[in-house]
């Protein structure tokens, strides 16, 4: 301003001055706002992460020991492999094997793995197993268990710890990569617990609902766009539909489960719990999500285009396949993208259709009973162990890690179809 | 001028009305248009005559709720009979709209689009040339020839209008049908495009929708002038602009009015 009256060069009045003053706060308090709105979405989500990371993390890793066993064969006295794994074991730390001690040696291991191996070898009495920690040492020594409580309000015993300080100093205790999260279907035994029966049950019914919902939507689009009437009672039953497309985006999913279970299990008597009906479910749920988008991108294609192609003796289909498809396509792509995402995660629904199932086979087939990674996350996260705990933040975090993949793809597949159409 | 009176008219309109739902856009107009020559319809906004330039390739069927009645004959032949597929008309009749509105495919593309989509040619050669023949009748070979790959709309909009013009020329039309063409032009280009359209009449009837007078008596031999759907005076353009008859010609062209 040095020396340049602007007052008086612009003309500005008192009262025009203060209403500038005015406008110019005005600016910086919405500025103001809009940060603050971003902070907050920020924090929330940085909050998210970081409490599901942090109880998350230490599930991707599992501690596994390994031990030498002189075991006794099979025999009258000695009837189960289970006996035969505590009577190992106990002769491993050299304790006496009385029931109470038994109980305690079986705890430490993933009895049910050893038991396995052991039953595999009855011939041998000379075994080295390497075997899962159960639960309990697993949480012990990822810090899990607080060893200052005394020892009849925690879950490991004195005798336990001890045993397990001379395995680590025997360096006989490895941390591994937790490759049964990901390889194994759902289990009682946390150690063996795993996702890939919901991974492989999410992915199947993802496909069988885009299969169906994708082509469905995308040619409703197109025809509502630019082939539906638009004048007189079509005209109005066109409008009818479109609103009705948009509520039925609205409907809360859980009812399209009830759906779902009245007509494709009570009606067509499929059964219950398997991804084919998850699929069609959720088709339903993707459907007007795909339509609505796409209709969105369809319209955003300026008409001066079909116009164009129309009076270069085009047929209609020519005109709008040849150039406002192509336009739209990116914008079709990300809202199916969208659908996907949302079957991805959908719950309610298939908690309807009896997906909530306790399944311990992989399914091979979309008619073999399965679950879904959220259902799986919720069935998890009805467990109070910590064991349980930290897999349920491994599968949202596995979950998460999915719909970035899938976002992820539609980002660059959405980036390479706009510089084709830019050429 | 001898020409025009000998041939028989390109187009014939008896009582042709158009209605968009319950609005009528144009009472009953009859005119002729001659061959290879250009008409020029002028009016104030909203008077028809973009709806009147769009009876001829009948791109009104495109608009929902637009109803034609009346005759309208192309070299004798009904164009609204029900035989007629307009598809095939618009081959016959091309149109350039007020925007240019190039694919967003190359320069080559463009032109090629009609001519694919046609089968009119065989083979990549013939295809060649004829994309080569088209943007040279359209005067902007010279300037994209080294770039036929580029993308259409990267063009500077004087080129783009050009480009729209080789693509409607490729399809090998009788009648080009331009809706104020110069409307988002600069003065250079326009000055380009109004040669382009001197030259192009030996070959086509051309029908030009234009808010410029000026435009209308510099290109066209005759002029149209509408009205509140209504043609009020049609005639040689440069009596049109010397002496019309009608006041409300003589207001519109004064500047009085629109």
């Amino acid at each position: 301003m040095s020396g340049l009256d602007l007052d008086f060069d612009l003309g500005i009045t008192p009262t025009a001055a203060v209403r500038m003053r005015k406008r110019h706060a005005a600016e910086r308090r919405f500025r103001t706002y809009g940060r603050a709105a971003v902070m907050f979405a920020i924090a929330a989500l940085v909050w998210l992460l970081v409490a599901i990371i942090v109880t998350g993390a230490s599930a991707f890793t599992q501690h596994w020991v390994t031990i030498d066993l002189t075991v006794e064969a099979k025999s009258q006295s000695v009837p189960n492999d289970r006996l035969r794994l505590a009577k190992g074991l106990a002769l491993a730390f050299d304790v006496p094997s009385d029931d109470e001690t038994r109980a305690e040696l079986l705890d430490i291991v993933s009895a049910s793995a050893a038991t396995a191996q052991l039953n595999a070898r009855n011939g041998d009495d000379e075994i080295t197993l390497t075997i899962p920690a159960s639960n309990i040492i697993d949480q012990y020594l990822k810090g899990h268990i607080d060893t200052d409580l005394p020892a009849d309000q925690r879950k490991i015993s004195d005798r336990q710890i001890q045993w397990v300080e001379r395995l680590q100093a025997e360096g006989r205790i490895k941390r591994r990569f937790n490759s049964a999260l990901f390889a194994n279907p759902d289990s009682r035994d946390p150690e063996r617990a795993g996702l890939a029966s919901a991974i492989i049950g999410s992915a199947l019914i993802v496909l069988i609902a885009s299969a169906l919902a994708l082509p469905v939507g995308v040619g409703a689009a197109i025809y509502l766009d630019s082939f539906a009437p638009r004048t007189g009672w079509g005209g109005r039953l066109t409008r009818v539909l479109e609103v009705n497309i948009n509520n039925l985006a609205a409907v809360p999913s859980i009812v399209f489960g009830l759906l779902g279970l009245a007509v494709f299990i009570n009606f067509f008597g499929l059964q219950r719990s398997i991804p084919l009906v998850g699929g069609l479910v959720l088709a339903l749920r993707m459907f007007p999500t795909i339509v609505i988008a796409s209709r969105s991108a369809l319209l955003a294609v300026p008409d001066s285009l079909t116009d164009s192609a129309l009076s270069l003796g085009a047929s209609r289909m020519q005109a709008v396949f040849n150039h406002r498809v192509p336009l739209a396509a990116p914008g079709i792509l990300t809202g199916s993208i969208i659908g996907m995402a949302q079957a991805l995660g959908a719950t309610a629904p298939l908690l309807m259709i009896g997906m909530v199932a306790f399944v311990t086979s992989m399914p091979a087939s979309p008619m073999d009973p399965a679950t879904a990674l959220p259902v799986q996350i919720y069935l998890w996260s009805g467990s109070a162990d910590a064991a349980w705990a930290e897999r349920t933040s491994a599968a949202i975090i596995s979950l998460l890690v999915i719909l970035m993949l899938i976002n992820g793809l539609a980002i660059f597949l959405r980036e390479r179809l706009q510089r084709r159409r830019k050429l | 001028m001898t020409t025009q009176t000998e041939r028989p008219p390109k187009f014939t309109c008896r009582d042709v009305s158009v209605f968009y739902g319950e609005f009528r856009a144009l009472h009953n107009i009859n005119m002729d248009i001659a061959d290879r020559s250009v008409t020029a319809l002028i009016g104030p906004s909203g008077c028809g005559k973009s709806t009147l330039l769009r009876v001829f390739n009948r791109m009104n069927d495109t608009i929902p709720d637009a109803r034609v009645s009346g005759r309208v004959e192309m070299q004798g032949a009904n164009i609204y009979a029900p035989e007629v597929d307009p598809v095939l008309l618009r081959t016959r009749v091309g149109m350039v709209f007020q925007k240019p509105t190039p694919f967003p495919r190359s320069i080559f593309e463009n032109v090629a689009y009609g001519p694919r989509l046609h089968g009119l040619t065989r083979g990549r050669g013939e295809l060649n040339a004829l994309v080569e023949k088209s943007l040279r009748r359209a005067g902007l070979w010279d300037e994209v020839k080294d770039r036929l790959s580029m993308p259409g709309p990267g063009l500077s909009v004087g080129q783009q209008q050009r480009l729209v013009l080789a693509r409607a020329l490729a399809i090998d039309p009788d009648v080009i049908l331009m809706d104020e063409p110069a409307s988002s032009l600069d003065p250079i280009a326009t000055a380009r495009l109004e040669a382009l359209i001197d030259e192009l009449k030996e070959r086509y009837c051309i029908i030009i929708v234009t808010h410029s007078m000026a435009q209308a008596a510099r290109i066209s031999d005759k002029t149209a002038f509408l009205h509140k759907g209504e043609l009020i005076e049609y005639g040689q353009t440069d009596r049109i602009f010397t002496n019309p008859t009608d006041t409300r010609t003589q207001d519109y062209i004064t500047g009085r009015f629109g």
